[in-house]
């Protein structure tokens, strides 16, 4: 039965595939440092900024996609850009979800050690980089599961990409969409041979992404 | 130089240290001693800015650094941690790690993870760290406390050796009795976070 | 932050008293003179249908008369087939002809009884780049009109009724969504493709009632309307107790009736001319 749409099912699974890997660097980027200064920087409004992100952590995707929806929809303040319905403007609403899941557990991984760390960096005056560069090699193992974690939620997640991508097919359809899509068909069975599909995935990455760290470890 | 003026640091209620008054002078090594808790480890983070001062003035001048009681070694080879210290030209570093190395008997490790050395070693590559840069004050918290008498000796050694080199001041921490021998001797006794004696050494001060 | 928590805690409360009132209602339809011997009959059927209003306008009134609940499953035509194959509903009311007589022919389904239609309408941007307004009497120019001037079209592309339907009108020339970049296969419901046909300026089919129902936000009109072949027809089937269990025919067969008697004809008519001024849905005479 899969083998029959072939040619649909690579180019849905290519979309996702690009579309999780951009996620989950970017909001890896932006997310790593960030929960880095949460454990190693003491300033003001740290314990409300802490509050706030433990809040956006628990933001229901469909709640993501409308604010992103709202913020690109034809007249809204980014309409200009014209992005709506595209993988770029999906990336742009699944980064919103999964950033602050990437700072808490950063400086949960990073506050582990976390004190005498930074005394030992901060006692051979180290640099803010490189105590930051510091943090994140020494802690490379958990952060990668971290890292794991994030495109776990990416790959997994359908109410902000349905909103703002849009299920387009051969453009934004991804492989929760279809799944939906498939369900709303009424051919259940089809669906989840994709579902199936999207687990095989999911384990793949994580199996690839255990040997790398194993390797590290060596 | 360090300069304290009427130093206090209180942990919710209780006072951990109460200086009055305190000069170290360029060039003096100063070793700290007392029984646990006597405040000497947070006299160290003070001066090393790690931890903030409740009350009271703390004047430095020049370049610190410190080595903290529990010093982290890094997730990386024994070589790569003191390679990752230095700044400079890459053969320069190369140069200085090697000496360093030999110098402080890691020769032999240097491709071992930091992670996996004992506690002794772990302590000779921490201590390496700080001491292949060159600092105007070292601050040193028990350097060599996982050490057996021997380690303790060469620990000592490499420390005297480095203040005469450098000229650098010093300020360490002990409680097992044996300090590098050092001209500029200046032995103070904590108890209870205030100083109960201030000797200077004064044998070899003319030498 | 703390306008959105509030925002959020609204919500949560909402939800919370709108599952306690649903409560309370069920336990207030049961009237001991009139308790039907398995009182909850499973509907499945269109998002058309539930999400213009037309079921939460007409079944409360049938469920005072008879002491029924009704429990409204919505989802596209082929889901909404589907759940009744599994055996998860009583009666069905979609708009598909082929599908249902396969319905039908399987088995699965008793009777297939014509019930109610409306039109299908084609709505897109005001300045109508296809020029459909004046140069169109039927749906099929329309979508050929469309086609030449590859004007950007939205198609449902979930296998409902309105999808079908769609795919009936472009007949032989349904344009390939891999090459045509104009064609946008969206795989959502009504209201999803309406909202991208607003944002995009495009085309799209829909029924009356669901334009009509979300027109105050949508930027776009209705270009063509009433066309000899946009003509959409609902039927009821009740599912077949000889081949799936645990149906309920009394129950459907008293909701089909009552759909089909005079008391609910009239509200039908009724419905949607106060607030659209024109009926949404037309009752079939026999």
């Amino acid at each position: 039965m899969l083998l029959s749409m072939d040619g649909e099912i690579l180019q849905i699974i290519g979309v996702t595939l690009r579309m999780s890997f951009f996620s989950t660097t970017i909001s890896c980027l932006i997310g790593m440092p960030l929960g880095v200064i949460m454990t190693s920087s003491s300033f003001r409004g740290k314990r409300t900024i802490r509050k706030i992100i433990n809040t956006l952590m628990g933001l229901p995707p469909v709640v993501a996609g409308l604010i992103v929806y709202l913020l690109f929809t034809k007249y809204g303040p980014l309409g200009s850009f014209g992005m709506l319905f595209t993988v770029e403007v999906m990336v742009v609403a699944q980064c919103l979800l999964i950033t602050p899941v990437v700072i808490s557990l950063t400086s949960g991984v990073c506050s582990v050690n976390g004190k005498s760390l930074l005394e030992t960096a901060k006692g051979l005056s180290f640099g803010k980089i490189k105590t930051m560069r510091l943090f994140l090699s020494q802690n490379r193992i958990a952060l990668s599961s971290v890292m794991l974690t994030a495109f776990g939620r990416s790959i997994a997640e359908v109410g902000a990409v349905s909103i703002v991508g849009g299920n387009i097919q051969w453009k934004t359809r991804v492989m929760t969409t279809a799944i939906m899509l498939e369900t709303n068909k009424g051919n259940f069975e089809f669906a989840l041979a994709l579902g199936i599909v999207l687990l095989i995935i999911s384990f793949a990455v994580n199996i690839l992404a255990s040997l790398l760290t194993r390797e590290g470890e060596e | 130089m360090i300069k304290i003026n009427s130093l206090k640091k209180l942990y919710g209620d209780r006072t951990v240290l109460d200086i009055p008054e305190l000069e170290i002078s360029k060039g003096e090594h100063i070793i700290l001693i007392g029984h646990n808790g006597s405040g000497k480890s947070t006299l160290l983070k003070i001066l090393a800015g790690t931890e903030k001062q409740t009350e009271g003035e703390v004047l430095t001048k020049g370049q610190i650094y410190y080595l903290p009681q529990q010093s982290i070694p890094f997730n990386k080879s024994v070589k790569s941690n003191i390679l990752y210290c230095l700044e400079g030209k890459r053969k320069d570093k190369r140069e200085l790690c090697e000496k360093m190395l030999d110098a402080f008997n890691l020769k032999q490790l240097e491709s071992k993870n930091a992670k996996t050395l004992s506690g002794g070693e772990c302590q000779r590559l921490a201590l390496a760290r700080v001491l292949c840069k060159k600092g105007d004050i070292i601050l040193l918290d028990e350097p060599s406390s996982a050490a057996y008498s021997k380690g303790r000796e060469l620990i000592n050694k490499l420390i005297s050796d480095y203040c005469e080199k450098t000229g650098c001041t010093l300020v360490m921490t002990t409680h097992t009795g044996e300090y590098p021998k050092l001209n500029k001797l200046r032995i103070i006794e904590l108890c209870d976070g205030k100083i109960i004696s201030d000797t200077r050494e004064v044998e070899d001060y003319d030498a | 932050m703390k306008k959105l928590l509030a925002v959020l805690l609204a919500l949560t409360m909402l939800f919370a008293f709108a599952a306690c009132g649903g409560n309370s209602a069920t336990d207030g339809n049961v009237t001991p003179d009139n308790v039907p011997a398995n009182p909850v009959i499973r509907m499945s059927t269109t998002t058309s249908v539930n999400d213009s209003g037309l079921l939460p306008y007409l079944l409360p009134a049938f469920e005072k008369a008879t002491g029924y609940t009704v429990e409204v499953q919505s989802a596209g035509t082929g889901a909404a087939i589907q759940k009744a194959v599994d055996g998860n509903a009583d009666l069905i009311l979609v708009h598909s002809k082929a599908s249902e007589e396969t319905f039908v022919n399987d088995g699965y389904g008793v009777e297939r009884i014509p019930f109610m239609y409306n039109f299908f309408v084609i709505v897109g941007p005001a300045n109508d780049p296809a020029g459909i307004k004046d140069g169109a009497e039927n749906a099929a120019e329309a979508f050929s009109k469309i086609a030449d001037t590859k004007s950007t079209f939205i198609s449902r592309g979930d296998e409902s009724g309105t999808h079908k339907a769609e795919l009936k009108i472009w007949g032989d020339n349904v344009p390939d969504s891999a090459a045509e970049q104009w064609y946008i296969n969206a795989g959502q419901g009504m209201g999803a493709c309406l909202t991208m046909a607003s944002e995009k300026g495009a085309y799209c089919l829909t029924d009356k009632a669901t334009f009509l129902s979300n027109k105050a936000e949508l930027d776009l009109e209705i270009v063509l309307a009433e066309g000899d072949d946009m003509k959409n027809t609902y039927s009821l089937i009740e599912c077949n107790p000889e081949k799936l269990d645990g149906i309920n025919i009394e129950g459907a067969k008293a909701l089909i009736e009552w759909l089909t008697g005079d008391e609910a004809s009239a509200l039908i008519a009724k419905y949607g001319e106060e607030e659209y001024g024109s009926s949404l849905f037309y009752l079939i005479k026999e």
